[in-house]
Formats: structure tokens, C-alpha cells, sequence
């Protein structure tokens, strides 16, 4: 006979994890039929919110995520251990590889396994515990063989508890508190409904990893104290918004932060003691100018950064990254990967792969000092060909210019023309009694002109000759003739004005 | 004392070699100055294992047994100038002054002829070192022109020399992506050809499956050589853990090709790798002994771009490393089992193994691959893998069929025959590899 469940308690379905969150009857299944009302962990995995022919059952956290199951259903996974059943069971020395898997007509042989299990026969010798979605639901029984099992494991300094079924972070404490080496924790995947009392202090925890966990900004306010030496947090998948980690208050012992995969659209303000902070897969398109002189390493990649602005503010708030990812934004979809590592090389203060100051990673590629300079040299070209927009008063304009002893361009034409435009020039030739208009660039040359005039009238350029009036915009009745007599030299040099009259002779 | 001397050419291969070194190093706890690390009063992972690769000096400094040659001076220069430049005796780094220029006729006739006898000189006094040498691990690519040409004529050397010796070889295949010469399906296929009854067992690493496992995997914008490098680093290290770590499977190199190779000329197992993950995302994967031992039959964690799922699997190993326990792999190997994309040949006479190391795998510092528990490299031999050759078959003949830049090589003194030679030497090798993949006794006709 199954043991039934309890509210809040934690339950395995087809290997799929969900909280129970309504134990009764339904009336589409009678009186007789116990029912699950079960919040599942995966959203997808739901049918509606806890509601059934107009009455709410139970409520869920997102939309979709609640289903009912009979009691009876032999989809649930009836086991549940302790964790010390789950150790024994999987680090059994006694299970010997057995070659009874065939593939075909060939056998599989196992080898180095006699080592591993002589090896693994002593707990104390076991450094790495994982038990991962292994249905543990409770630290330990009440055999007095149990305690002997947890006081053989003292070299533990990694624990590995993915995906089980803890109903509470209560038996996670009590299994803790019997590894005194335990550097690293590792609870990803589990839901803890009921509220725990947390008493102990873990002066050697070094890593926590709670990623969707769920766990409340609250809760976490609460614990997070208890382990003075906490330096690395994740925290990731567990649907944060911007309100919820500016009320988090991160130790300052915390060097590294995981907040991807969760809600926030903005980039929070990180205390000056972390080093490194990851944001990928969130909402982030703005970021606060703060500056934060502390941060080496930023995670920004898959955002929805749409502006430039935002990664020139980030250039200014960290002046002193080493590592950035930011690709994946909305803003790269439109350009190629060459054009955004580019500007990225130069809005930043970048540097090669040996230097110890600078930005040296961008996307998970160690710069070169050759693609520095090229991109940073291509930016400037750019930025004052009016190709890229680039805000001049930016600290880093200055600092690139003075890099490669750029001049400033006198920024007259405010409004940028197109480059073309500037160089058309629109002449009139007369000839006999026609006139011709024609656009030339003012780099053509006096012989292009003839030619063209050849073109028209089918002389040879060798039987005429070309004039203009030099002052012919001017008020005066003389007229000063020029003739063109030089072929190669450029129209240019002429100095002629728009819709100027040429005459042939 | 099983020694085993690394033998790095080219520029690709001595890339390769410094990541590689700098792995091991760290995974036996090795300073970059070539003593231990402080707080330890050995190397990590066994001493036997550890002698194979790494010699003690007098003073307790560890040196590689590796070998650096290229043709040009700027990558070895780099290592002499690098972080580990310490680590290795200047007599084992070996640079010319002439490059190959992405010739084979100039790796294999006139430029690297004249670097040989040096090479052959410091690979004997290295072998003279060796109490009992098991064999070479050589490390080159086949698009370049010193990796091609230098690197097969030092298999054919090498072969006359140390008959016996076991000879493995770590080989880039060329991949548009990040070519750099138009003449590498050639070179490919000429280096093949010389060296496919030299080499014992070929590990081919697709520089495209890389760059793809770099973009997709480890979301790198733009991987360069130092992100490919760095992975294949870490594979080879994963490869090559077993002859260095203490009880594990093949321990010893005649086994590898035991166990995978059932003819001579099918030397070419396919490598899988997982997890390969980058560390903002490893941080919420699980990695489990199940995840990982699936994601190695996806073609998307090969080393060469292929269908396995279309070929027949005639030998399979999976070396696990790390924090591994018995049961999850028996359960593991039991699902893939289920699988009916994976095929085994009836015929052949090597078969599924499985092997475990115990020692985690080390993450090279810098790199985008994250640190995990527990990984898992899969070798096996699948008749797959000849759509590799197809494929740069195929490129072969475009260019020779218009002689398109033969002149480069025949003015470096080599025949035009040799390209008609090796060519059809490979189409040889492609017809193996159907023939293999055939079943001995056809299916019993359901009518007559």
C-alpha cells in the first residue's frame, strides 16, 4: 500500500517533478476516487490553474501549470528514499558490472570498475556525492546504521542533490550539518513548499547553487547570513524581477552572482565586491549609469539591449571588465557577426589576451592586437563618415582618437549630406544652338568633359576647343574667358559653380 | 614504464600541443615551470601513468615528452616566449626558417627534407630516455603544408625506424570556416595516402564539427584557433587519459587498436565528447551519467561531421572520467541499447567497452568550456566516417580535374602521378568502408 501524499508535499510523475497542492475529490471523477491536485514545475507540463468546471481548487504561480491526477495512478512515482538510502544505493561497492547487456551479438565489458568500487567501498575515501533526481524526500532514518553512514563521510566537499523531492530545506540542513568539509551545494531543480528552520552557521560553504529553486527573496535574505563565506551564488531560472534582487542583499563575500533565465529587463546595481555577474537570457534593454569599478566579468548575451546607448553606458559604468558577453541581443540581428564585434572592440577599452588591464574577452574569444586595431581604426573612419553614430563627448572618442593621433574633423557639416552629393557637379554645354545639361564629379577631368561633348556633337575632341565665362555669376559686363585647354587636370580646379554654361568653338 | 612520445608538426599541431600540455599539466598538478605544485610531494594520477607522458629530471623538474617541429619559426617562437616556456628543454622545440607555404611537396620533398635528420636525431635521444617505449602520438593537420607533408614523411620515417611502435595520430581535417588555403583537399588527400599504412589508429577532429560545437555550444560569436584549440585540447586530453591516469581501460596503446581498429586501412574511429557546455549555462544543466552518455551518440558532440545513425557502429569505447558511479552506467548504457539508431556490424570481432578514470577533467584556464564533475569521450569506429573522405574527395577532383594549381607541387619536384596515385587509393578506402559496413550473410528472403 502507496503511502497517500500530503499537501505540499513533492512528487515524481513520469520523471516530470510537481508540488501537491490539493489532496480531495473531484465530482467528474465521484466521491470514491482520491484526487492530486499537483503545480507543476515545468509550465508546460500543466493543463489549467488549479481550476475545474468553474471552482478553484488550488492556486498556481503560473498560468497553466496545474493538473489533476487520481491518487491511484500508476504514473506516480511511488519511491521515495532518504538520502542515506540513496547513497548506499548508488554507491554500493557490492554492485559488481554486471556483462549481461548485449548489443547485438557483442557483450559489453566494463573496465577500471573493481578499482572504482574498492575505491568507492569506503565512504570516506568518497570526495564528489551526486544524486541527482534520485526521489529523496528526508536526510536520514532513524537506524542507528544510518548515523554511521553519515559520520564515514568526511572527506565530502561537493554535494549534489538535483532534482529530488524535499519538501522542505529542513533534511538538506541535516544532512549538511554532518559534512563539516562541504565547499560546494548544489539543490538545483527542488521546491521547497514548507518553510524551514535554518539554525546552523557553515563557515566552510563556499559555492550555493539554487537555481530554479523558486526559492523567495525572503527566504534567501534569511539563509544567506548563515554561510560567512559564501563566494559564488546561482541563482538562476527562478523568475526574479527587478524588484525582487533589489530587495536581495548579496554578502559581501559574494564574488560571483548567477541571475540568468530569470525576468529582469534592467541591469541591477551589483555591490562593489562582485566580480563577476551573470545576466544572460533575461529582459535586460536598459542599463542605470552607475559606475561600478569592481565588476570583471559581464554575461548580458540573449537580451533585448536594442540600442547602442545601452552598451555605451555600459562601456562607462565598468571601466573595468575583463570578460563580456553580450551577443544574442536584439540589437545584433540585423548586422553580421563581424560588424557587431567590431563596434563592440571599439565602444569598449579593449586589450589582447595577455594584458592584465582591459577588456580582453568579448564573446567568449580572446582578442588579438591586430583585430584591435583594425576594428578600433575601421570605428573611427566610420564614426566620422557619419556611418556609425557615435556620441563625441563619450570619454572613449577622446581616448581612441589620442591612441592613433587621429585629428578631431571639424564638425561643420552638422547635417551629415551624403558624400556622393557633395562632389556632383551640373554643367550646361552650349553648342551651335543646343544646350546640354550633364552631371560630372568634380573629379573628372577636362578630357571626360570633351569626351562627353565629342559623344554629342560627333567631333573629334582634337577640332574644338572648350570655354567658360570665369565671372559668369557675377554682375559685370566684361567677360573673362577662359579656355580649357589642359586635359588631364581635374574639373575641380576650375572652381566652377552649379549649372555653370560651357561653350564649344 | 610505458612511455609514449608526442610528436607535435605544423602550426596547427603545435597549437594543439600547447593546449594540450598546458591540460596536462594541470591535471597532474604540474607548475608552469615544470615543477610540482606547491603542496604536493608527487604528481597527481599515478606515477605510472603520469611517467608515460611527462620524464623527472635530477632536480625534480618534470619535462613533457613531446617534440615541437614547423617550418617556420612564429608559433614555436610562441612557445618559447609563452607562459610555459619553461616546461620545455630548447632542444625539443625544432623551428626552420622557410615555411611550407600550404605546400605538401614542399613539407614532404624539398623544404622539410632538409629539418629531418635534425628531428629523427632528437626523437632518438628522446626514445633513448624511455625505458620501454610504448609508441607516438602525433598531432598534425591535413590541410596544412608542413602538418601534411612534414608530418607523413616523419610517420614513414618513424615507421622504418621503431617498426613495432604503436603510432597514433591526432589529425585536423580542413574546414572552409576557417581555411586558409584553397589547395587543402589536396593536401588531404596526399598526406592520407602516405600515411594511411604508417599510422595505427587516425583520430580525426573536423575542424567545422569544432567551430560548430564553439557557436552553438559554447555560444562563442566568433571562435578563433585558441577557442577550437582549446576544445580539442580537452578531447585529446580525454583520449589520452587513460594511458595517463592509473586503472582505467587501454592502458595500454596496442589496446586502442585492438580494440577499434579490425583492419588495418579502417583506422579512423569517430570522437564524441560531452558535456560540452559553456559555464553560464553548466550552471543549470545537470550533467547526470544518463544526459551525457546520450548527448555522445548526437552527432551534434562529434568531432567530425557525420551520420552515425546512417552507418554501423563495428567497435565502441566510452571513457568516463570523474565522479562516475557503476550503477548509473550499467543503467546508462542499458538505455542507449534501447536506442534503435544505434547499429553494430554483425560481423566484427571487437566489441562495446567501457572504461572509467576516476580523476575529474580539468578545465584550461581561459577557456569557455566549463569545468564539469564528470565527462564522458566516446570512441568507436563507425562506418560513417567515410563521408569525411567523400567529402574532400569531392573538392579533390573539382580542382584536379582542371590541373588547378598542380604546378605548385610539381615545381616543388613531385610527380603528377602521386595526385593520381593518392587519389585512387582513397576511393579504395571509401569502397572499404561500404564493404565493411555490408553484413556477412545477406537477410533470409521472405519469398523465392
Amino acid at each position: 500500500m502507496v503511502k497517500p501524499l500530503e499537501l505540499h508535499q513533492r512528487v515524481s510523475v513520469d520523471g516530470d517533478l510537481a508540488t501537491v497542492q490539493y489532496v480531495g475529490t473531484l465530482p467528474a471523477w465521484g466521491t470514491g476516487v482520491v484526487a492530486y491536485g499537483l503545480e507543476w514545475d515545468r509550465p508546460e507540463r500543466g493543463k489549467n490553474d488549479g481550476r475545474l468546471d468553474g471552482h478553484q481548487y488550488f492556486l498556481v504561480e503560473v498560468a497553466g501549470s496545474g493538473s489533476f491526477i487520481k491518487a491511484a495512478s500508476t504514473k506516480i512515482d511511488p519511491a521515495r528514499h532518504t538520502f542515506v538510502e540513496a547513497l548506499l544505493h548508488t554507491y554500493d561497492a557490492h554492485h559488481e558490472f554486471q556483462h549481461n547487456i548485449h548489443f547485438g551479438s557483442k557483450t559489453v565489458e566494463g573496465y577500471g570498475f573493481d578499482r572504482l568500487n574498492e575505491l568507492q567501498s569506503d565512504l570516506a575515501n568518497v570526495r564528489t556525492v551526486s544524486l541527482q533526481r534520485k526521489n529523496i524526500a528526508a536526510s536520514f532514518g532513524s537506524r542507528p546504521a544510518d548515523s554511521t553512514t553519515l559520520a564515514s563521510l568526511t572527506k565530502v566537499d561537493h554535494l549534489d542533490l538535483s532534482y529530488n523531492l524535499f519538501p522542505s530545506l529542513d533534511p538538506v540542513w541535516a544532512i549538511v550539518d554532518r559534512l563539516p568539509l562541504l565547499q560546494t551545494l548544489v539543490l538545483n531543480g527542488n521546491r521547497f513548499p514548507i518553510p524551514d528552520r535554518m539554525s546552523n552557521s557553515y563557515p566552510n560553504l563556499v559555492t550555493l547553487k539554487l537555481s530554479s529553486t523558486m526559492i523567495s527573496i525572503d527566504r534567501l535574505n534569511a539563509i544567506l547570513p548563515n554561510f560567512p563565506s559564501l563566494a559564488e551564488l546561482f541563482l538562476a531560472g527562478n523568475r526574479y524581477s527587478d524588484e525582487d534582487i533589489s530587495n536581495l542583499h548579496i554578502p559581501s563575500t559574494v564574488t560571483v552572482l548567477d541571475l540568468a533565465l530569470n525576468n529582469l529587463t534592467t541591469v541591477p546595481q551589483p555591490p562593489a565586491s562582485l566580480e563577476s555577474l551573470i545576466l544572460s537570457d533575461n529582459k535586460i534593454a536598459t542599463a542605470p549609469c552607475i559606475e561600478n569599478k569592481g565588476l570583471k566579468a559581464l554575461d548580458l548575451g540573449h537580451n533585448f539591449i536594442e540600442d547602442w546607448a545601452v552598451i555605451d553606458t555600459l562601456s562607462l559604468c565598468f571601466p573595468n571588465l575583463r570578460l563580456l558577453r553580450i551577443n544574442g541581443n536584439y540589437l545584433f540581428d540585423a548586422i553580421s557577426i563581424d560588424e557587431m564585434t567590431i563596434n563592440l572592440i571599439a565602444r569598449f577599452n579593449c586589450t589582447d589576451a595577455k594584458s592584465t588591464t582591459g577588456l580582453n574577452k568579448l564573446n567568449g574569444a580572446y582578442l588579438t592586437r591586430e583585430e584591435i586595431s583594425n576594428a578600433e581604426l575601421f570605428f573611427i573612419s566610420k564614426v566620422q563618415q557619419h556611418f556609425y553614430s557615435y556620441n563625441k563627448d563619450n570619454r572613449r572618442w577622446k581616448q581612441l582618437l589620442d591612441k592613433y593621433q587621429i585629428q578631431e574633423q571639424e564638425s561643420e557639416n552638422t547635417s551629415p549630406k551624403p558624400p556622393l552629393a557633395n562632389k556632383k557637379l551640373s554643367l550646361i554645354i552650349n553648342h551651335s544652338e543646343s544646350k546640354l545639361q550633364r552631371v560630372f564629379l568634380i573629379d573628372n577631368t577636362v578630357l571626360r568633359l570633351k569626351g562627353v561633348i565629342s559623344k554629342s556633337t560627333g567631333r573629334s575632341v582634337l577640332d574644338f576647343q572648350v570655354y567658360y565665362y570665369v565671372n559668369e555669376f557675377e554682375n559685370t559686363t566684361i567677360k573673362l574667358k577662359m579656355f580649357l585647354e589642359d586635359n588631364l587636370s581635374l574639373l575641380d580646379s576650375y572652381g566652377f559653380h552649379q549649372n555653370q554654361n560651357i561653350y564649344v568653338c | 614504464m610505458r612511455e609514449v612520445i608526442s610528436i607535435n608538426v605544423g602550426q596547427a599541431g603545435c597549437q594543439i600541443g600547447n593546449a594540450c600540455w598546458e591540460l596536462y599539466s594541470q591535471e597532474h598538478g604540474i607548475r608552469p615551470d615544470g615543477y610540482l605544485q606547491d603542496g604536493l610531494d608527487r604528481p597527481k594520477g599515478g606515477e605510472e601513468g603520469f611517467s608515460t607522458f611527462f620524464s623527472e629530471t635530477g632536480s625534480g623538474k618534470y619535462v613533457p615528452r613531446a617534440l615541437y617541429v614547423d617550418l617556420e619559426p612564429n608559433v614555436i617562437d610562441e612557445v618559447r616566449t609563452g607562459a610555459y616556456k619553461d616546461l620545455f628543454h630548447p632542444e625539443q622545440l625544432i623551428a626552420g626558417k622557410e615555411d611550407a607555404a600550404n605546400n605538401y611537396a614542399r613539407g614532404h620533398y624539398t623544404v622539410g627534407r632538409e629539418i629531418l635528420d635534425d628531428v629523427l636525431d632528437r626523437v632518438r635521444r628522446m626514445a633513448d630516455q624511455c625505458d620501454g617505449l610504448q609508441g607516438f602520438l602525433f598531432t598534425h593537420s591535413l590541410g596544412g603544408g608542413t602538418g601534411s607533408g612534414l608530418g607523413s614523411l616523419l610517420l614513414e620515417q618513424l615507421s622504418i625506424d621503431y617498426g613495432k611502435k604503436t603510432k597514433l595520430e591526432f589529425a585536423v581535417y580542413p574546414a572552409p570556416q576557417v581555411s586558409t588555403s584553397v589547395v587543402e583537399p589536396y593536401n588531404t588527400v596526399l598526406t592520407t595516402h602516405t600515411t594511411l599504412e604508417h599510422a595505427d589508429c587516425t583520430f580525426m577532429v573536423d575542424n567545422e564539427a569544432i567551430y560548430d560545437m564553439c557557436r552553438r555550444n559554447l555560444d562563442i560569436a566568433r571562435p578563433n584557433f585558441d577557442s577550437l584549440n582549446s576544445l580539442i585540447a580537452q578531447v585529446v586530453s580525454s583520449v589520452t587519459a587513460s594511458l595517463r591516469f592509473d586503472g582505467s581501460l587501454n592502458v595500454d596503446l596496442n589496446e586502442f587498436q585492438t580494440n577499434l581498429v579490425p583492419y588495418p586501412r579502417i583506422h579512423f574511429p569517430l570522437v564524441s565528447y560531452a558535456p560540452v557546455f559553456s559555464k553560464a549555462r553548466a550552471n543549470h544543466e545537470a550533467n547526470s551519467v544518463a544526459e551525457i552518455t546520450a548527448s555522445c551518440f548526437e552527432p551534434g558532440n562529434q568531432m567530425v561531421k557525420c551520420d552515425p545513425r546512417v552507418g554501423k557502429y563495428m567497435a565502441t569505447c566510452l571513457l568516463y572520467r570523474g565522479d562516475v558511479v557503476t550503477r548509473d552506467v550499467q543503467n546508462s548504457v542499458a538505455h542507449v541499447k534501447a536506442k534503435k539508431t544505434v547499429q553494430l556490424v554483425d560481423w566484427c570481432p571487437t566489441g562495446f567497452k567501457i572504461g572509467i578514470c576516476y580523476q575529474p577533467p580539468t578545465a584550461i584556464q581561459g577557456s569557455e568550456l566549463a569545468s564539469a564533475k564528470r565527462a564522458v569521450c566516446m570512441l568507436s569506429n563507425t562506418t560513417a566516417i567515410a563521408e569525411a573522405w567523400r567529402r574532400i574527395d569531392r573538392k579533390f577532383d573539382l580542382m584536379y580535374s582542371k590541373r588547378a594549381f598542380v604546378h605548385w607541387y610539381v615545381g616543388e619536384g613531385m610527380e603528377e602521378g602521386e595526385f593520381t596515385e593518392a587519389r585512387e587509393d582513397l576511393a579504395a578506402l571509401e569502397r572499404d568502408y561500404i564493404e565493411v559496413g555490408t553484413d556477412s550473410f545477406p537477410e533470409e528472403e521472405e519469398e523465392y
